[in-house]
Formats: C-alpha cells, structure tokens, sequence
C-alpha cells in the first residue's frame, strides 16, 4: 500500500508528446453576488489516467459539482482551462458524458426510449442498431424485461441503472458520475456499487477514465482506484491517494480503515 | 395638466373598485376556505361549486346583474356596485381555494397543540386558520388582481353600451370614451396611464403584500424559486388555485399510481369513459330544458298562455344554439392560432438566456394592457373591412389568450431541471430533437393549465369583443363593431333590447356547454398529462 500525497506528481506525468486524455490546467471559479465575490474553486490540477476510476471528494458546498461541469464544458472556469486530448474544451466535449445524482430521465420516455435518446445524435446508426445498442446496454444493466417500462414505474436503484446503461450505450471515452448514489436509499446505493465498477472499468470497455464526484468518504475508498480529495471552499487539493486494494475490496479490513482514516483527518 | 389629472383622478375611482372587491373577496375567500377545510360535508359541497365557478363566463352574468343591482339601488351606487360585485366574483374562488388548500395542510402538530391547549374555534380562526393562510391568500390575490383588472376595464366599457346609466369615473370609461370620439391623444395617454398604474400597483403593493405575507408561513413548504423573475410575472397570470382545484377534484377520477411494473396505458374499458361524458351531456341538457320550463313559466306568472311562452322559449333556445356554434368555432380557431404563435415563442424565450432577459421586462409591460381596452382602435381602424367585426374579434380574443399560454409554457420549460438540461446538452441533441423530445413535452403540463385558462378568457371576452356599442349621449345607432353572429353578440343584443328571455337562456346555454366541456375535456386532458409530463424524481 502506498499513500501518494504529492500533488504535482500526475501533472507532470504526461508522457512525452503524446496528447493526455483529460487534463485539468490551473482552474479556478468564482462568483461575483451583487455584494461580494464568491470563490468556489481556487486553483485545481491534474491529469486523468487511461482505465482509471477516480474518486473527486470533498465536504458538501465545496464545489466538486462546479468542477465536473467544468470538465464537461456545461460551465466556463473564471482561470485556467481543461483539455481532451490536447485540445481546450469549450462547450460540451463530445467524448463525454454524465451520470447523474437524480438521474434526469425525461418521465414520458420509457426505459427504452431513454437510453435511444442519448444516442440520436449518432446519425450513422440506423434505428434498429441504435434499438440494439440501447437493448444491449438495458441488459447488461440488469434491467432486461423493463424495456417498455416508465421512470415513474421503477424504483430510485432502477432509475439509477437507467441512467448507467445510457451512458454505457454512449460509450463515452470520459464518463462522470455526480454523486451518483446520494439519492439512493443506503442498501441500493450498496448493492449497486457492488456492480458498477465491473461495468464500466472492463477491457472491452470503451470508457478510459471514469471520474465520480461524492461526499461518501467509504464510497470512495470502496469503488476508486484513486481519490482527489479537496478542501472546502474555496477547493484545493489537498491530497491525491492511489488506493491500492484488491478487489472486491472488504469494507471490514484494517487496510480499508487506514484509508478512511487518513481520509477523514485530511478532510476534518 | 388637465387630462393626466383627469385621468389620474379615474385610475383612482378605478382602483378604489378593485381594492373593495379584493377586500371583498379575501373576507368571503376565508370564511367559504375555512369552513370547506374544516367540515366534510361542506368541502364536498364547496368545492365541486367553486369548480363551476371558475370555469363559467361570469361577464355573460354582468348584464342580469347590472338590472339586478340598479332595481335595488337606482343610480351611481347601484351601477359602481355591480362592477365591484362583477371583480369580486372573478377575484374570489381563486383565493377562496388559496386559503383552503393552506389550513386543509397546517400541520397535524399545531392542531394537536390547539386541542391540548383547548383553543376555542374563534381564537383557532384568528390565530391559527388566517395567519396560516396569508402566504397563500397574498400570492393568489397577484392573480386575482391581474383577472379583476380584466373584469374592471370589460364592466367599466360594458355599462358605457348598456341601457342602464354608466359609470361616471373609471379609466375604462376614458379609454373607451377617447377611442370613441376619436380623441387618439388621449386614447394612447389613458393607456400608458393605465400601464403605469398596473405596474406600480405590482411592484408597491403586491410584491410587498406577498413578501409581507411570507413571515406567516408554518413549517418548511417549497415556494417557487423566487430567483427567476418569470416566476413573478408567472405568478400574476398563473393560476395556480385552478390547477391544485382540478387535481383535488380530479382525485376521484384518477387512478391510483401502479407500484409494480405492467404496460403503461392499461387500456381502460371505453364504454366506462363514454358512458360518464354522455352522464354529462344528459345533465346538461336537462339544466337547459329545465331553464327553459323555467323561462317560460315565470313570465306565466305575470299573464299569458304557458304553451305559446314555451314555444317561443324554445324557438329562442335554437337561435341561441346556432350562435353558441358559431362562437364556439370562434374560440377555438383563435386559440389555435394563438397556440401558434405562444408556443414557439415561449420555448424560445424560456431556452435562451439572452431573449428571457429582454422579453421578461417587456412583456411585464405589454401584458398590463387589459384586451378589451385594445378594442375601439382596432375596431375603427378595421370598421372599413367587410370582415372587420371578426377581425376585431379575432385579435381581441387572441390578445386576451396569448398572456396565459406564453407565461405558462415559459414557466413549464423553466422548471425543468437543471440536470435535464445538462443531460440534452452533453447528448448534443439538435435543435429539433431537445424541442420534440425534451422542451415540449416538459411544457406540456403547464400549458394545458395555460390553455384552460385563456379557453375560459375567451368566452368572457366575446361578451365585449363580438359586438360592442357605445351609446354616447344617447346617439346608440350603429355599433362601433360587431360580427355576423355569434354569443356573445346576442348577449349583448338581447340585453339592449330588455328581453330578458333571451339572455337568461344565452347565458345558461353558454355556461352549461363551457363547464360540460371542463369536465369531459379539459379535466381528462390535465389527468393525463400530470400523471406523466411532471418531473417528480
């Protein structure tokens, strides 16, 4: 097990030439409200890792939120710039998508009708394969049989799988997740993570880089192979931990513990 | 400035109308809400009332309450209080529901703590039933100003064409008088009076009214964002009390949302479906043949032979059907057009950030504009056309639909989340595809409540926008405007001539078809789309 609290080490370590997949540059966000500036963001660097999935976690407030939408071009920083592949993202970067905290599926598609809305902009599907991708990703989500079936009809786990297998349908290089299992009552949010890793982190996977964003200290330690942990606002990173651990990885054991507890005496 | 003082002057005749009637109204609103909300028998009675109520065109009401309150009050005072009398019963059901839905949903504790501490039901109205119901009574009455001021400028310009006297103050009066004699000038300075007057009457006294109220409110209830100013130009058209009724009264008709998974749209068995709209039909023709009987055997009363009083009762009935037609028609294709034009319009405003900035201020402006004050202009500047009386009609009628349905659909595609949002942008939907598949649907809910709204406008405005006379010093030949045929003409018509006959069954025909069509329609229609069209994770 090895504790890494040097911050500049992943900036630098981009490989000679070769455009990284995300790098995140010196950015920074701020408000100004009618009578004062509000700092969100400080200064905030890194770079993803190919077949990585990172944990972001920081108390709640302290902006992790604003950074993910950073990442995903639907909000400007105020400094510094993110790029994909060499190249700054402005607005929404298509190699990208998202998970949400409450799921935002439209209530008047069914499950089906969900997951095929993410793709229509692929115009070299024809509308069987995009049936098929959509079919596909339904059951590799466990979800098979509910096809036809409304949001409104499905439990808050089910709307969650719903959300994960329009993402998997997508296929997006860089996959974010924010707070992906808040809203989720404790035994779900459980038993859903227990899948979720081995659903997007495979070899014939094409997500490279995961990154989930979580208050859920356990969360983080149990599913990430590596955890940003920020300050409260205005953020900053604090530390940059690689967690070591096989898996399944066992919630009981003292190697857990020691990276909860470094964790929590950074964060207090 | 002679004119401006003048005019200041009747703004304040004006709005001294509007201040008795929602006085009137809040009075009325808590003693029918409160009782409604504490007594079963009552609620079950109230409440199916106040639904027709809202949903009937009370102006047709406003010439048989003009007679009425004259009789009994020969003069000014009679004329001034049909007019208030005509705001109030617009103002009132909507805050009349407003107060009921608030104490029906104080929480168990403070009525627990009530009974512990023995409070008596007088002290329990005072100091818990009306604080608790301020909020409530304040953000509804911003709705209720905007649907009086409707009724204000309609009744002020109504009793200028009536056979009574009209009213000798009220800047309805000036608009219509001005427009009449062709005084342009003064025309336009009465408007923008009238505008300064609405906008002012918003920002001094409604705003601080509802931000004042707000100190009363129990426990920890959601309000709308009051970040996003729509919401409060929403709030002066949305009518929200109209939209919680039909879900309270819906209640019974709905199913109860199925748990476990099975097809969608069980289909329902049809023949139930038909079997309750032809209920419907029956009842309403039975109130029809029951008022004919009526119409008829009451002159009998006075002398004249039973058979021939209803067979002329019923000969007037068929008149009034095939105007009814007509009118009917006359609704529906300005509501399409105005659907046309509002929807487009209002997800464009609603989607992009630069436009909701400039459109909300405007339309703040535009919208303080009663649609019947619009109408002699139009009127006299169409008056050369053959077709001119349905032109007038038509944008009178359109302009009185419009506010309604754009605030409504603005508002709809507002409220959906933000995370949505996100997700159609990161889907890099098309323009196309986000509006069909996303915006649209999104508005859905909100526009129906939008359409019943500016639906049930529309009757009312037909009284004033299909035939409209101003009998200034008594030289009443040929009105300034009037279509072929249609209701709201014979209404008026009927009410010149004294043949009260006639308007009785105009307006009960009228009333009967718009509250049948409420129920068979428009209910099922706002069931279905609440049921899937609402975000509600």
């Amino acid at each position: 097990m090895t504790l890494t609290q040097d911050v500049s080490r992943n900036v630098a370590s981009g490989s000679a030439g070769e455009p990284q997949l995300l790098e995140v540059d010196h950015v920074g966000l701020s408000y100004v409200t009618e009578n004062r500036k509000l700092e969100v963001i400080d200064d905030v660097s890194f770079n993803a890792n190919i077949n990585e999935f990172m944990g972001i976690l920081a108390p709640s407030g302290a902006g992790k939120s604003s950074l993910l939408r950073i990442i995903a071009g639907l909000q400007e920083p105020t400094k510094g710039e993110v790029r994909i592949k060499g190249k700054r993202v402005v607005g929404p970067a298509k190699e990208v998508f998202m998970i949400f905290q409450n799921f935002a599926l439209l209530p008047w598609k069914n499950v089906q009708e969900n997951v095929e809305l993410a793709l229509m902009p692929m115009k070299e599907l024809t509308p069987d394969e995009r049936a098929q991708k959509a079919l596909k990703a339904i059951s590799d989500v466990n979800l098979a049989g509910f096809e036809k079936a409304f949001p409104g009809e499905l439990s808050g786990g089910m709307k969650q799988r719903v959300g994960i297998a329009r993402a998997l349908a997508l296929e997006p290089e860089i996959l974010l997740m924010d707070e992906p299992f808040s809203s989720l009552d404790e035994l779900t949010a459980e038993h859903l993570r227990g899948e979720v890793y081995s659903l997007l982190i495979s070899k014939d996977s094409p997500i490279h880089t995961v990154i989930m964003v979580s208050h859920n200290v356990e969360e983080v330690v149990e599913l990430v192979d590596r955890v940003l942990v920020l300050s409260n606002r205005p953020s900053r990173i604090l530390a940059d931990i690689h967690i070591d651990l096989p898996r399944p990885r066992n919630k009981k054991s003292d190697e857990f513990y020691r990276y909860t507890d470094k964790i929590y005496s950074l964060l207090v | 400035m002679n004119l401006l003082s003048q005019l200041i002057v009747d703004t304040a005749y004006s709005w001294v109308r509007m201040g008795l009637a929602l006085f009137m109204s809040i009075l009325f609103s808590w003693a029918i809400g409160i009782t409604a909300a504490r007594n079963r028998t009552a609620e079950r009675i109230i409440l199916p009332v106040l639904d027709v109520l809202q949903s009937i065109p009370i102006l047709g009401f406003f010439p048989v309450v003009l007679v009425i309150f004259v009789r009994l009050l020969p003069g000014m005072a009679g004329i001034n209080l049909a007019v208030i009398f005509l705001i109030f019963t617009s103002m009132s059901w909507n805050i009349a529901f407003g107060v009921y839905e608030s104490v029906k949903s104080i929480p168990e504790y403070y009525l627990d703590l009530a009974n512990l501490e023995r409070i008596g039901t007088w002290r329990r109205i005072t100091t818990l039933y009306i604080p608790a119901s301020w909020a409530r009574v304040a953000y509804n009455s911003v709705t209720s100003w905007s649907v009086g001021l409707f009724y204000l400028v309609s009744s002020e310009i109504f009793t200028l064409g009536s056979q009574s006297d009209h009213v000798d103050h009220g800047i309805g009066v000036d608009i219509a008088t001005f427009a009449g004699n062709g005084l342009w000038n003064q025309y336009v300075t009465a408007i923008l009076v009238l505008i300064v007057a609405v906008l002012l009457t918003r920002l001094f006294f409604l705003s601080q009214f509802t931000t004042w109220s707000e100190k009363f409110k129990l426990g920890e209830e959601s309000r709308p964002i009051k970040r996003d100013p729509i919401y409060k130009l929403y709030s002066w058209f949305n009518v929200t009390a109209r939209l919680r009724l039909f879900a309270v009264l819906a209640k019974r008709t709905r199913r109860i949302p199925r748990l476990n998974i099975s097809p969608p749209y069980r289909p329902q068995n049809s023949w139930d479906k038909i079997s309750r709209a032809v209920k419907y039909v029956i009842a309403g023709v039975l109130i029809i043949a029951l008022g004919l009987a009526l119409a008829s055997a009451i002159p009998q009363l006075v002398g004249g032979n039973l058979g021939l009083k209803l067979a002329s009762a019923v000969k007037d009935e068929g008149i009034v059907l095939e105007a009814l037609a007509f009118s009917f028609v006359r609704v529906w294709y300005v509501y399409l057009i105005a659907v046309g034009i509002s929807l487009p319009l209002g997800i464009m405003i609603a989607t992009s950030r630069k436009l909701f900035e400039i459109a909300t201020p405007l339309l703040q402006v535009i919208s303080a504009i009663p649609a019947p004050a619009l109408l002699p202009p139009l009127a006299i500047a169409f008056s050369a056309l053959s077709f001119g009386g349905e032109l007038t009609a038509m944008i009178v009628i359109l302009l009185g639909m419009l506010w309604y349905l754009l605030f409504n659909i603005i508002s709809g595609v507002r409220s959906i989340p933000s995370e949505v949002m996100e997700m159609a942008t990161l889907s890099r939907l098309s323009r196309w595809e986000s509006w069909k598949h996303v915006y649209i649907p999104a508005a859905l809910p909100a526009f129906i409540t939008g359409s019943i709204t500016a639906v049930g406008g529309a009757w009312n405005t037909l009284i004033v926008a299909e035939y409209f006379n101003i009998s200034l010093s008594g030289a009443s030949g040929v009105p300034l405007t009037q279509v072929s045929i249609g209701i709201g003409k014979l209404i008026d018509i009927a009410d010149l001539q004294g043949n009260l006959l006639l308007l009785g069954l105009s307006i009960l025909t009228m009333s009967t078809l718009v509250v049948m069509f409420n129920i068979i329609v428009w209910r099922r229609l706002y069931n279905r789309t609440t049921k899937r069209y609402v975000y509600n994770r």
